[in-house]
């Protein structure tokens, strides 16, 4: 039994380290002008995350704060882009699975993307964001907000 | 030999820790999944998930953890039960290996079933 609570206070004791260990890595990556290219563009001004079969395209992109930033779904099987962590999706500031549904504007697309299908999110947050699929959880990327 | 003894009892406190370690998890995912599947199908890479359908094998590893638990729980052939683990675990890390900041308690995981199949053969 006691052995027990050892190993349940040891799991819990690795969860809030989670959070903090994703800053320093985000603030080390360099910047990729790749959002840059679709800023110029009169007649689609958001900013495009493509999501395929290799996962997100680009998977760093740099925006500036208040840019609205589209994932669209270009591969044959669902995605479902959010902010880290999985599963809660709370890494981004109010964010949070939980409120899937409530109305509320969240750094989570909510519900699975069919092809074709995308997700519109304006980040007004400066730092640098991880997020992943739901559906695939090894497909990550990252969004800096300047 | 009253050393003897003592190692031999720590070896036995060892073995039911890590077996507990690893079966608290293994229960955890299978209870888990079978609640929320929405919340680990995305550990199972896709081209599994495009050859059978998402609920079989969600539930069919469920089904294996839960096994896996009360094999570790029952103190039966651990050797074995230790190897299923390692392989069990070793198979997640490495088809979710770019999200490791989310599975690397499976590697300390991991590392325990070796420990405990290395506690086993030590016998």
């Amino acid at each position: 039994m006691i052995s027990m609570l050892m190993v349940l206070t040891l799991l819990l004791a690795c969860s809030p380290k989670v959070i903090p260990k994703t800053e320093p890595v985000l603030n080390e990556e360099p910047t990729a002008p790749a959002m840059e290219e679709t800023s110029g563009d009169d007649t689609n001004s958001d900013n495009i995350i493509k999501i395929t079969a290799a996962g997100f395209e680009p998977k760093t992109a740099t925006v500036k704060a208040g840019t609205t930033v589209t994932f669209v779904n270009e591969d044959s099987n669902k995605h479902w882009p959010a902010s880290a962590m999985h599963p809660t999706h709370t890494l981004y500031p109010g964010s949070d699975i939980n409120k899937c549904g409530s109305g509320e504007a969240i750094f989570d697309a909510c519900k699975d993307l069919e092809q074709g299908e995308s997700f519109s999110f304006t980040f007004n947050e400066k730092g640098s964001w991880k997020y992943h699929d739901h559906l695939g959880v090894s497909s990550t990327g990252t969004i800096v907000v300047e | 030999m009253k050393q003897s003894k003592l190692i031999c009892d720590y070896s036995h406190l060892a073995s039911f820790m890590l077996r507990t370690a690893l079966a608290v998890p293994f229960l955890f995912v299978a209870i888990d999944a079978t609640l929320q599947p929405e919340a680990w199908v995305g550990f199972i890479p896709f081209f599994l998930r495009n050859l059978f359908p998402e609920t079989l094998l969600l539930g069919a590893h469920a089904v294996f953890d839960f096994i896996l638990a009360v094999w570790l729980l029952s103190g039966w052939k651990i050797k074995y039960a230790a190897a299923f683990s390692a392989l069990n675990l070793a198979a997640i890390i490495i088809v979710n290996l770019t999200a490791l900041d989310i599975i690397f308690r499976d590697v300390g995981l991991l590392l325990a079933a070796i420990a405990l199949g290395v506690l086993q053969f030590k016998k």
